[in-house]
């Protein structure tokens, strides 16, 4: 979305704010207008060990969330580009912000097993943790980590909802947790534990989660690389599920969509070091059959002596604690291949791991509308507050800007089409997402014509979208909103073209 | 197992014998509680109740318990969802499968192949169970069943189809042992150990602690150590024991196929099965084990001793040639006589003092089951109104509490059938109705034997195996009923008593029917306000529960009295039967000259030596599973 969108939104809070007093409405305009100008946060939300933090490692190429298999981050970690690694620590009883040293994360993250009292106090005292890390991904949003939705520790649940802004009964701390919440969720989802897809999805719905929708959520099927050896392919399996998941009822209208991902063998693909290449590289030589078998019994593997392995058994135990049994399969069938350097298999695992199509996929998808989709969660909030006061002064430049912004009506039929309500072929539905720009924001991305491709082609393709939808304006079968939404994306195609021409 | 086996095995062959001597005399009512006696242990079943949350791995558990590994696989797995279907899989000769289907009549019983059954309980072949199986039945000629022992796999734990949860809980506290399931690659949520407190309180209702067994599965994946220590202190949490005192067995089910496939021994050792067998095994052999072949031994012990003591007598008598004894004995046997008359008439005491403590167990039932559904309302109140998961799920609350309720059931029906053991027991010794048959070590007195004896006992035994007991189960009173009473006939052996829960169950169910839906999709409300209205609408459902457990009781108790009395008047059958034998040969020994004397007793030394051979295997036999 474009800086005059930015600019003039800047421009209408600035007024609405104008018209009131300091404190708290006034206030709470204030920390609408700063989010503005900052990244997009996108939370990754799950129930609890669902994988959050290793697809947070993941996505981000490092290992910025401690990981394990037991339920481990105990507070939110708020992840933000930065020039430098920096860890902040923020509290829930009003004392300031405290820097620490990065080192200290973990720490400060997991659940202190039989911690001493004085570092459990401490770990409940903390509101979530700031990091700041030079991750050029960190570029495109914020990532906040957050502990399971279903954990034994209650307070961990507590931490989770009360960063998204969705509980507290008291309307202040209320309003001011909605101004801290994320803009978009990746829901995270480990394959199973639910009676069926239905089951699934129901934990991100109701009151904590509703309202959010397609347009600022999208799921990831962790944990796929589980499913090795009873499927020889484990991310076939997880496409697999990851389509009945987006059958189920409802699906739809709550995610745009749900991507598997072996997030242990994208984690390790990031971050696999010159060492573990070449204890790989060793293990490749074992004949296939053999390293499956061995491979298949985890905990040999990493204990026992076998004269047809060549690591010493401490050295498997480390790549199997890194990449899983799948992980190590899939890198020597790739080394066996001929991939032959470290390069080329971080590349190859990454994309095999499913996490190249999920970056993808959260750039296009949130990446591409973050501005509006802050801004419409701005305005939203906003409008709360003038539901407990009178202040239809304040509303109104805020309203002004709703009302002059094409792109909310987009979003509003974007919003109607993931409800199902509009009768939309598969074609229209195409133009609509790639019209508001699901895959990318240049005039050649929104018509769906290579980059590169000459203006005046690209004015001509925009000419002939708008001639066919000014025909579908006047087709009797688009009827209700349905015809409103055509006039609509008629209107985005003569923008495009009034634009192109220009 | 195997010496679970072994022993009932050489109990199985003491009985034919004895049942050719009882033939041989006559003695038609010894010979009928005989082959009643034997089709107990026939019959009798070790349930074993695995349950856990969806995609734990239960059921390649069962298929690697069960060292099913060819498909089409018993318990379907891939990667699939299972379908909220209860599962029973017991020994049979011949494989025989059938699908409880729901219709818009009623109930419907389907055959099936064993390649159809992932279509019935997988969501990919049935999704959201379209077909509406509410149970599979599984009969099948695998050698590991063959000593009675009777899977029962359930639906998930957190699960939206509440009836089968009902239905579980309602019959876990008859369960011989309980595996509950965690996995090594998740830890385990908090919803499942809510469950698992749950369901160790209808363990303890029922059994000891050993009862219930954990596993973590999936073990093959890597190192495990840290995810056993957290799921131990978990569970330890959650039960409140010390952490040392919870025994998890760590298992893979996929290393047993491995193993079953390929027969290399490190997969077999890696899997662990050995050591799950072993404890659970263990676990039953502590109590029910006991139970089942300890009351076999105290049967043959008393049949034996019913058919030695006319001998011994008419030994003792002949003896003498004073005749001195033989009419001490005849004085003892008639005075004897004339007691079993009085207990025999339908207005004997012992029948107004049963009825009596029967009426006193009732009581003591209801009292217990309105104080658990206090307790249950308690926790309605300080613990689900405060659970997001429950309060904005009304569904979800309603269903809670509906299993809930059905658990009280289950105790009650448990604790029932204890307390009726033990009133059988002190009730023999008051009033000398133990005719004979003496305790046998320190055996626990047997469960009240499911005889269906009526009218005249000589001719009514009627041989009463599982599966003709599971068509019998009557099929009125909706879905919960019929779960429920197919469960109560494989794990409550009294032949009534499982429809009985059956029907509590469908009266809870139905009684909850209505509110399943409503205030569903009501939008985000102010929590104090829901908490109200939630409390408003629920409280007709606490007072339909209070009915369905206050009706219940007396109809379990009615059950259980009716079956105590059938047992009670055919052992006094039976001591007829001995007394009328035993008065015959003292009138024979009475008139024997010495010379006849002499050949009868050499003839009836030779008659008793098998039976006194019989009762010395029993003796080393119990003095086995005494151990």
């Amino acid at each position: 979305m474009s800086g005059d969108l930015r600019a003039r939104a800047v421009a209408a809070f600035e007024a609405a704010r104008a018209t009131v007093a300091p404190r708290p409405v006034h206030d709470a305009l204030t920390e609408h207008l700063t989010r503005l100008t900052e990244p997009m946060r996108v939370a990754l939300v799950g129930r609890v060990s669902s994988g959050k933090s290793t697809l947070a490692n993941a996505l981000l190429g490092g290992d910025l969330a401690p990981t394990g298999v037991e339920e481990l981050t105990f507070n939110v970690n708020w992840l933000s580009h930065g020039p430098r690694r920096e860890l902040t620590v923020h509290f829930t009883d009003g004392r300031p912000p405290s820097r620490r040293d990065p080192d200290e994360l973990t720490a400060l993250t997991v659940r202190a097993r039989d911690g001493d009292q004085e570092h459990q106090r401490l770990l409940r005292a903390i509101d979530y943790l700031r990091v700041t890390d030079p991750n050029p991904y960190l570029r495109s949003f914020d990532l906040i980590d957050t502990p399971g939705l279903d954990s034994v520790f209650h307070a961990d649940s507590q931490n989770t909802l009360r960063f998204l802004g969705r509980t507290g009964d008291d309307v202040r701390a209320e309003s001011a947790a909605h101004a801290r919440k994320a803009d978009a969720l990746i829901v995270v989802f480990a394959r199973g534990l639910a009676a069926n897809e239905d089951e699934m999805l129901s934990d991100f719905v109701g009151p904590d989660f509703g309202g959010g929708g397609p347009i600022t959520t999208v799921a990831a099927l962790t944990k796929v690389e589980l499913s090795w050896p009873q499927a020889a392919d484990p991310m076939a399996e997880g496409r697999r599920l990851a389509e009945r998941v987006m059958s189920a009822p409802g699906a739809r209208r709550l995610l745009f969509d749900v991507r598997p991902v072996a997030s242990l063998v994208g984690s390790a693909a990031a971050t696999f070091t010159t060492d573990e290449y070449a204890d790989l590289v060793a293990l490749a030589e074992v004949e296939p059959d053999i390293l499956e078998k061995r491979v298949r019994r985890g905990p040999y593997f990493a204990t026992r002596d076998y004269d047809d392995l060549p690591l010493d058994a401490g050295r498997r135990a480390a790549l199997l604690r890194r990449f899983g049994q799948y992980g190590i399969v899939l890198a020597c069938s790739l080394l066996r291949d001929g991939i032959d350097t470290e390069e080329l298999l971080r590349t190859e695992l990454t994309a095999r791991s499913g996490m190249t199509g999920l970056k993808r996929l959260l750039v296009d998808h949130f990446g591409n509308r973050g501005d509006l989709i802050k801004l419409r969660g701005a305005l939203d909030q906003a409008y709360q507050l003038g539901s407990t006061l009178d202040l239809r002064d304040t509303m109104s430049p805020l309203l002004t800007l709703e009302q002059d912004e094409h792109a909310f009506a987009e979003l509003r039929v974007l919003r109607h089409y993931y409800d199902g309500g509009l009768t939309f072929t598969a074609e229209d539905a195409a133009d609509l997402l790639r019209v508001t720009g699901e895959y990318g924001t240049t005039a050649a991305d929104r018509l769906g014509l290579p980059s590169g491709t000459p203006p005046d082609r690209l004015a001509e393709a925009a000419r002939e979208r708008l001639a066919e939808w000014a025909e579908r304006d006047l087709d009797p079968s688009y009827a209700g909103r349905s015809r409103r939404a055509v006039q609509v994306v008629r209107r985005s195609y003569e923008r495009l073209a009034t634009q192109l021409r220009a | 197992m195997r010496d679970f086996d072994a022993v009932r095995e050489q109990i199985l062959t003491l009985f034919p014998d004895l049942r050719a001597a009882a033939a041989r005399r006559g003695a038609t009512a010894t010979g009928v509680r005989l082959e009643a006696a034997r089709d107990r242990v026939v019959d009798g079943r070790l349930t074993v109740v695995v349950c856990g949350e969806f995609k734990r791995g239960k059921s390649s558990l069962l298929n690697a318990l069960l060292d099913e590994w060819r498909a089409p696989q018993l318990f379907p797995e891939a990667g699939e969802i299972a379908t909220n279907t209860v599962t029973t899989v017991s020994y049979g000769p011949a494989e025989e499968i059938t699908a409880l289907v729901e219709t818009d009549a009623g109930t419907e019983t389907v055959p099936i192949g064993r390649a159809e059954i992932a279509g019935y309980v997988t969501e990919g072949a049935n999704p959201r169970n379209g077909r509406r199986a509410r149970l599979i039945t599984v009969e099948t000629p695998n050698p590991k069943l063959a000593s009675g022992l009777t899977l029962v796999d359930t639906p998930g734990v957190g699960g939206v189809y509440q009836d089968h949860t009902a239905a579980t809980m309602a019959f876990l506290p008859s369960a011989d042992a309980v595996v509950f399931v965690a996995d090594a690659t998740q830890p385990l949520l908090e919803s499942e150990l809510r469950f698992l407190r749950r369901a160790a309180r209808a363990v303890a209702a029922g059994d000891s602690l050993e009862a219930l067994q954990f596993v973590l599965t999936k073990t093959d994946t890597g190192d495990f150590t840290a995810i056993l220590a957290n799921t131990r202190d978990k569970i330890a949490a959650a039960l409140d024991r010390p952490a040392d005192q919870v025994v998890i067995t760590p298992v893979s089910a996929h290393a047993k196929r491995d193993y079953l496939e390929g027969g290399d021994e490190e997969d077999l050792e890696l899997s662990n099965f050995g050591e799950f067998e072993a404890r659970l095994w263990t676990a039953l052999a502590r109590w029910r084990i006991r139970r089942l072949l300890g009351g076999a031994l105290l049967e043959l012990e008393s049949s034996a001793r019913a058919l030695l003591v006319p001998i011994t007598e008419e030994i003792e008598a002949l003896a003498d040639d004073t005749k001195q004894r033989v009419a001490d004995l005849t004085a003892q046997a008639e005075q004897r006589q004339h007691r079993l008359t009085e207990l025999r008439q339908d207005s004997a005491s012992w029948r107004r003092d049963l009825a009596a403590q029967t009426g006193d167990l009732g009581r003591s039932l209801t009292a217990t089951g309105q104080r658990r559904l206090d307790e249950v309302w308690h926790v309605f109140i300080t613990e689900y109104l405060r659970d997001d998961a429950y309060l904005f799920h009304p569904d979800r609350l309603v269903g809670q509490l509906t299993a809930d309720a059905a658990q009280v059931i289950g105790e009650l029906n448990e604790q029932a059938a204890r307390a009726a053991a033990q009133l059988l027991g002190d009730f023999t010794d008051r009033h000398g109705l133990d005719l004979g048959s003496a305790r046998l070590g320190r055996l626990p007195a047997p469960d009240v034997p499911p005889l269906r004896f009526s009218g005249d006992l000589y001719q009514e035994y009627r041989s009463d195996p599982v599966k003709r007991r599971l068509r019998d189960v009557s099929l009125g009173g909706g879905i919960g009923s019929t779960v429920g009473g197919f469960l109560g006939t494989l794990l409550v052996p009294i032949p009534g008593v499982g429809t009985v829960l059956g029907a509590a169950l469908g009266g809870l169910l139905g009684g909850t029917a209505g509110y399943r839906s409503s205030r569903q999709d009501e939008g985000r409300a102010e929590r104090q306000g829901r908490r109200q209205s939630l409390q408003q609408e629920l409280r007709p459902v606490e007072a339909e529960q209070r009915r369905h457990v206050a009706g219940a009781v007396p109809d379990l108790v009615r059950e259980f009295s009716r079956a105590m009395t059938a047992e009670l008047d055919s052992r006094l059958a039976r001591e007829q039967e001995t007394l009328r034998d035993r008065l015959s040969r003292l009138a024979a020994a009475r008139e024997a000259t010495e010379e006849k004397a002499r050949l009868r007793t050499a003839e009836l030394t030779a008659e008793q030596a098998p039976l006194i051979a019989v009762r010395e295997r029993i003796a080393e036999l119990t003095s086995v599973i005494d151990g």
